[in-house]
């Protein structure tokens, strides 16, 4: 081997040529994300070509699988140390607690401004996320899990976010609000199990898809580009467990969800119908439901006020195709030759009135499969529709 | 492969429609000069073929330089294939909590039975010679189709993973130019990259 330093060979004069070196250094940035972080690092050793080039991908996964709590550590350091490109993703996620690393990774990682950030370190205390995170401005996607939101007080907002995703986290009314207004181009919003919450304020002008479970006490929609809402209330939350009060005039189904003029699939599960059917109970809704096609029913039938609620949904919703129910205990199991998901107990004759308000239904906007099980349940309840009082 | 459909376009483009899939078909011309054509929906998988259609360039068929003729056969070939999951509406599946709900299907562009198929396709498209291989990528690359690049690039990490340094300079034909000395350096350097 000659001492001096040696040319590369040209890439194009030999048969069997190294074509994979002399790939664009984005296509190998690609290649690189797709390997093990330390299978990428260790191709530094390939040739001097390929010294640098993981520190260019794009993507970043951290997976702490069976590695040690200081291996882990290291590589985590060693990584947002070393990197130096854009960083397109970044995710890290472990079963171990790093408590006392987490502030300077997230320091380390905002300098790098990456577009999109995935944390789910699930063990241990919730991890309050640092503010530097909210001041990396160029961020498009955002998942966290088990943490703490607060706002550090300069909060410009992110321009460009277009997905949130909150999971096992603890805030405040006003912190959650602030963050999703501040993010004018956000598309997807899920909120899943949340502490110090009480009345989520949602106002995002481009917000398409919604999805909210958890404890909360009153919910605002300002969403009018809506399209999927699913929303689950949790039954110990303290909006189930209020009774009704006699002078709220207010509509609850109008202000949850009287802005939702584009809302093509709604859910509505856990005790979210409860919640509904508080207040006044308006047959005909300021606003009709135009697009709203599939409708998911978390409902007691033995609450005529939730039975009323989900009525007078149905009627604004003159372009219903799909309409999906459920309570949670099934008495009586239809027969095996329905398969569909809808169980239907027939107890009072609230149910029947239910079932005559699903009846009104043109047969030719129901799906085929709807329609027979309708035809079905009706018949083994006709005798009981002569004497239930309608 | 080349679709030709019984309605052959003349070469005069027809004004498209926003929006709209037309049934229009786009003419590609590889590196050797053969012909090939493909739906409109199809073509505008690469983001270069849609923005010269968009610019109106399209009219006398897109010469593609870089691509030769078998390349092209299969790029279209996954575009052909792809085509019609490409519509992004809907992405979301509805899926509420403690729902039973098994069919969403409606709002899902593919079945689980065509998922599986466009996966099968998938793989034997890119289970080819490595000279093959690049070439896809690099026609992926220049044509700006992402879900080919993707595919590809992938099949290249399988081929690195969980191999050696020394496998993987003799899969790839790598000639090693660091001296003993380097190549030891590089290797203290990322030591904690290395250890076991």
């Amino acid at each position: 081997m000659s001492t001096c330093k040696k040319t590369r060979a040209e890439a194009t004069s030999v048969v069997s040529s190294d074509r994979l070196s002399s790939l664009p250094p984005k296509i190998k940035g690609n290649v690189l994300s797709r390997l093990d972080v330390r299978e990428a690092v260790r191709t530094s050793t390939l040739s001097s070509t390929w010294r640098d080039a993981w520190t260019n991908m794009p993507k970043i996964s951290l997976r702490d699988g069976n590695f040690t709590r200081t291996r882990f550590v290291t590589l985590v350091d060693m990584v947002l140390a070393l990197h130096m490109g854009t960083i397109e993703e970044f995710d890290i996620s472990s079963e171990k607690s790093y408590h006392d690393e987490f502030a300077r990774w997230m320091l380390m990682l905002s300098r790098r401004s990456p577009r999109s950030v995935t944390i789910k370190l699930n063990s241990g205390p919730r991890y309050k996320i640092s503010s530097c995170v909210f001041s990396i401005g160029d961020l498009k996607f955002l998942q966290l899990e088990n943490c703490i939101i607060s706002l550090p007080r300069a909060f410009q907002g992110f321009k460009s976010l277009t997905y949130l995703s909150l999971n096992n986290f603890s805030s405040t009314d006003r912190n959650i609000q602030n963050l999703i207004s501040f993010c004018p181009v956000l598309k997807d919003l899920i909120l899943t199990t949340f502490e110090g919450i009480n009345q989520l304020n949602i106002q995002a002008p481009k917000l398409e898809y919604l999805r909210v479970y958890g404890d909360f006490e009153d919910i605002n929609l300002e969403a009018p580009n809506l399209k999927v809402a699913i929303l689950y209330l949790g039954h110990q939350a303290k909006a189930y467990q209020s009774v009704p009060i006699v002078h709220d005039k207010e509509n609850h189904i109008k202000k949850s969800l009287g802005g939702l003029s584009e809302i093509k699939i709604l859910g509505i599960t856990g005790s979210f119908m409860k919640y509904l059917s508080k207040g006044r109970i308006l047959t005909k809704l300021p606003s009709v439901f135009t697009r709203l096609e599939n409708i998911y029913l978390n409902i007691c039938f033995w609450d005529r006020r939730q039975v009323f609620a989900a009525y007078s949904l149905f009627q604004n919703a003159p372009n219903l195709k799909k309409l999906a129910v459920w309570v949670r205990m099934v008495v009586n199991p239809l027969p095996p030759s329905i398969t569909h998901s809808m169980f239907l107990v027939f107890a009072t004759p609230y149910e029947l009135l239910f079932l005559l308000f699903l009846q009104s239904y043109p047969s030719s906007t129901w799906d085929q499969c709807q329609a027979r099980i309708l035809e079905h349940t009706l018949q083994m309840q006709m005798d009981h529709l002569v004497t239930a009082s309608v | 492969m080349a679709a030709t459909p019984a309605d052959a376009s003349s070469s005069s483009s027809e004004a498209v429609v926003g929006g709209e899939k037309s049934n229009k078909m786009i003419t590609l011309i590889s590196s050797d000069g053969e012909s090939f054509e493909a739906t409109e929906e199809a073509a505008k998988m690469s983001v270069t073929i849609k923005h010269m259609i968009e610019d109106g360039c399209a009219d006398d068929g897109i010469p593609l330089p870089n691509v030769p003729a078998k390349i092209l056969s299969m790029v279209i070939e996954y575009c052909n294939k792809h085509a019609a999951d490409a519509d992004d509406t809907n992405k979301h599946v509805a899926d509420p909590a403690d729902a039973d709900e098994d069919d969403d299907n409606n709002n899902n562009n593919a079945s689980a039975g065509e998922k599986e198929d466009l996966k099968s396709f998938d793989a034997s498209l890119v289970a080819v010679d490595q000279a093959t291989l690049f070439d896809i990528i690099l026609a992926a690359n220049f044509l700006s189709i992402k879900g080919l690049l993707d595919l590809a690039c992938q099949k290249v990490a399988d081929d690195i993973k969980d191999k050696s340094v020394e496998e993987v300079r003799e899969i790839f034909k790598i000639e090693n130019d660091f001296t003993k000395e380097e190549e030891e350096a590089v290797r203290k350097e990322n030591a904690w990259a290395f250890n076991e």
